[in-house]
């Protein structure tokens, strides 16, 4: 029995970086698996596309949608043809985020106002302008992607991007307890370290040579310090998406879940 | 590209506490996935009712009845099972009063049921479930309470061996991990169960829960299991040693007035 068969779901970042898998598009593709129909939002409409190229290879279905979340005009319309191509909407998976290396002293204030402008609004107004039609139907479901960067330094100085993953667990709180009164839940998936082009991305832009990287030798270093012993998928994320976007999920909201293999338990 | 297993098919998952309340609904929950059952509570003839009534709906089920402070009991029990994918950490009583009236021994009797039979069991099933092949080899879920972070006035030995609980399962998490063991608590907050039908009876205290709680209502049992059985299940393979609110957004939510 499929899980989410007659919900409708609005992906954002829904395509992966350089043609890989990334949350946001394993997420989508989960989200179908288990019946939701799909819009599928990216800032580069040929990721969106073929995130929605798999989703349709396996019998979903899918619409991509072109539009950059920090732009209000650009969501609400989005949320508009997200309704007129499938008449409600259902689930809000708000998983757009950047990353920019620097710690306080050496962060520059574009890169600290893009971080913010970036992480905050993309959980911000996809959410303000879908609340609207949650409140018309009593129900609704939120999930913001989060990190466990944003409970604590990881070892490598992303001051910003910590900062603004940390307020996403506030803003997520607050929004369950505004909300909740309307049947709508809101919750946060704090992932730990997981291969995704953009964690890719990040290492090589943080290396002398990045054609050098030991990416075997890079996650058995990681692994080493993760009690399952190995750097999570964005399966493992995908996953906690679906669970808490369905009923099983319907007394948990203004809460966090962590899909980190116990990395963030221990020492 | 296989969809999110939330299956339990062939798995044996063990639930203390399985004849009423939380127990029984996570015996449903993750009987209708498919588990295996074997189901232990205190109260033997409330078990086999509860147990015939998940044999009609045709889930294998073996129960047994012992008091699991008898920790010699607990590693029997778990010794006669094999294979074990699941242990369900659920029984819990409560023995509540202020501090300044409460003794050495209302600590000790909760701790030893809270606490230590958790310990014993999850160290005997750990045993077995290392045992099992491929990279996911077992999970161990505990109820924790949302008084582990929260507690009201008056319930300090229910809520610090709550508390306990997060602290088990944490550790679980970093010693059984490399097994491919995961450990995890689910933090309920106020649900409609046998266990609360002292405080239930209080219309006074149900409202307020209800005011201090965003979803604004107490939990159905199925909604505590529903989140075990996934935690239970290989779509739940990265999450470990978490404490998970299933709250209705409770923990999110500090009400300034009485409400």
């Amino acid at each position: 029995m499929k899980r989410l068969e007659g919900k409708v779901a609005l992906v954002t970042g829904a395509g992966s970086m350089k043609g890989g898998m990334g949350n946001g598009k394993a997420t989508a593709i989960r989200l179908a698996q288990e019946g939701a129909r799909i819009c599928a939002l990216d800032l580069h409409l040929a990721a969106a596309e073929e995130t929605c190229k798999m989703i349709r290879a396996e019998g979903g279905r899918a619409v991509a949608l072109a539009a950059d979340v920090t732009q209000e005009d650009q969501v609400q319309s989005s949320i508009t043809q997200c309704l007129s191509e499938f008449g409600q909407i259902d689930i809000l998976q708000n998983n757009v985020g950047i990353l920019k290396t620097g710690g306080a002293m050496d962060s520059t204030v574009e890169d600290w106002d893009m971080l913010v402008h970036v992480n905050m609004k993309a959980v911000f107004l996809p959410t303000k302008h879908v609340l609207p039609h949650f409140v018309d139907r009593k129900g609704g479901v939120v999930t913001n992607i989060s990190s466990i960067a944003g409970l604590r330094y990881l070892g490598t100085p992303y001051i910003g991007y910590n900062a603004t993953k940390g307020s996403i667990i506030s803003f997520t709180r607050n929004l369950a307890a505004e909300v909740a009164p309307h049947g709508i839940r809101a919750n946060a998936i704090l992932p730990g370290f997981i291969d995704t082009p953009m964690a890719r991305d990040i290492t090589e832009q943080n290396a002398e040579d990045p054609e050098a990287i030991d990416w075997d030798a890079l996650d058995k270093q990681r692994a080493a310090r993760i009690p399952l012993g190995r750097v999570g998928t964005p399966w493992d994320v995908a996953n906690a998406a679906v669970f808490l976007a369905s009923d099983d999920a319907s007394y948990i909201t203004g809460t966090e879940i962590t899909v980190d293999g116990g990395v963030s338990c221990r020492v | 590209m296989s969809g999110p297993n939330f299956s339990l098919a062939g798995k044996t998952i063990l639930i203390t506490g399985a004849a009423r309340g939380l127990g029984a609904a996570m015996a449903h929950a993750c009987a209708a996935q498919g588990a295996q059952l074997c189901l232990k509570d205190i109260n033997g003839e409330a078990l086999e009712a509860t147990a015939d009534g998940l044999r009609a709906d045709r889930a294998t089920v073996r129960t047994a009845a012992f008091d699991l402070t008898d920790f010699d009991a607990c590693t029997d029990w778990v010794q006669g099972i094999d294979p074990i994918w699941g242990l369900i950490n659920n029984a819990g009583i409560t023995n509540h009063g202020h501090v300044l009236d409460q003794t050495v021994g209302d600590y000790r009797s909760i701790y030893d049921l809270h606490v230590f039979a958790p310990f014993v069991l999850a160290r005997e099933a750990g045993r077995v479930m290392r045992a099992n092949q491929g990279p996911q080899r077992g999970r161990v879920v505990s109820i924790s309470s949302i008084a582990a972070t929260h507690p009201r006035p008056g319930v300090g030995n229910y809520a610090s061996s709550k508390a306990a609980v997060a602290g088990l399962t944490r550790s679980l998490a970093a010693d059984f991990g490399t097994d491919g063991i995961c450990a995890n608590a689910i933090a309920p907050g106020y649900v409609l169960t046998e266990m609360n039908r002292k405080i239930l009876s209080d219309e006074g205290f149900v409202r307020r829960i209800e005011n201090r709680t965003p979803a604004a209502r107490w939990a159905d049992p199925a909604e505590i299991a529903a989140p075990v059985a996934f935690l239970m299940s290989e779509a739940a393979s990265y999450i470990n040693g978490q404490l998970i609110a299933v709250d209705g957004g409770m923990n999110a939510f500090l009400q300034s007035n009485e409400g």
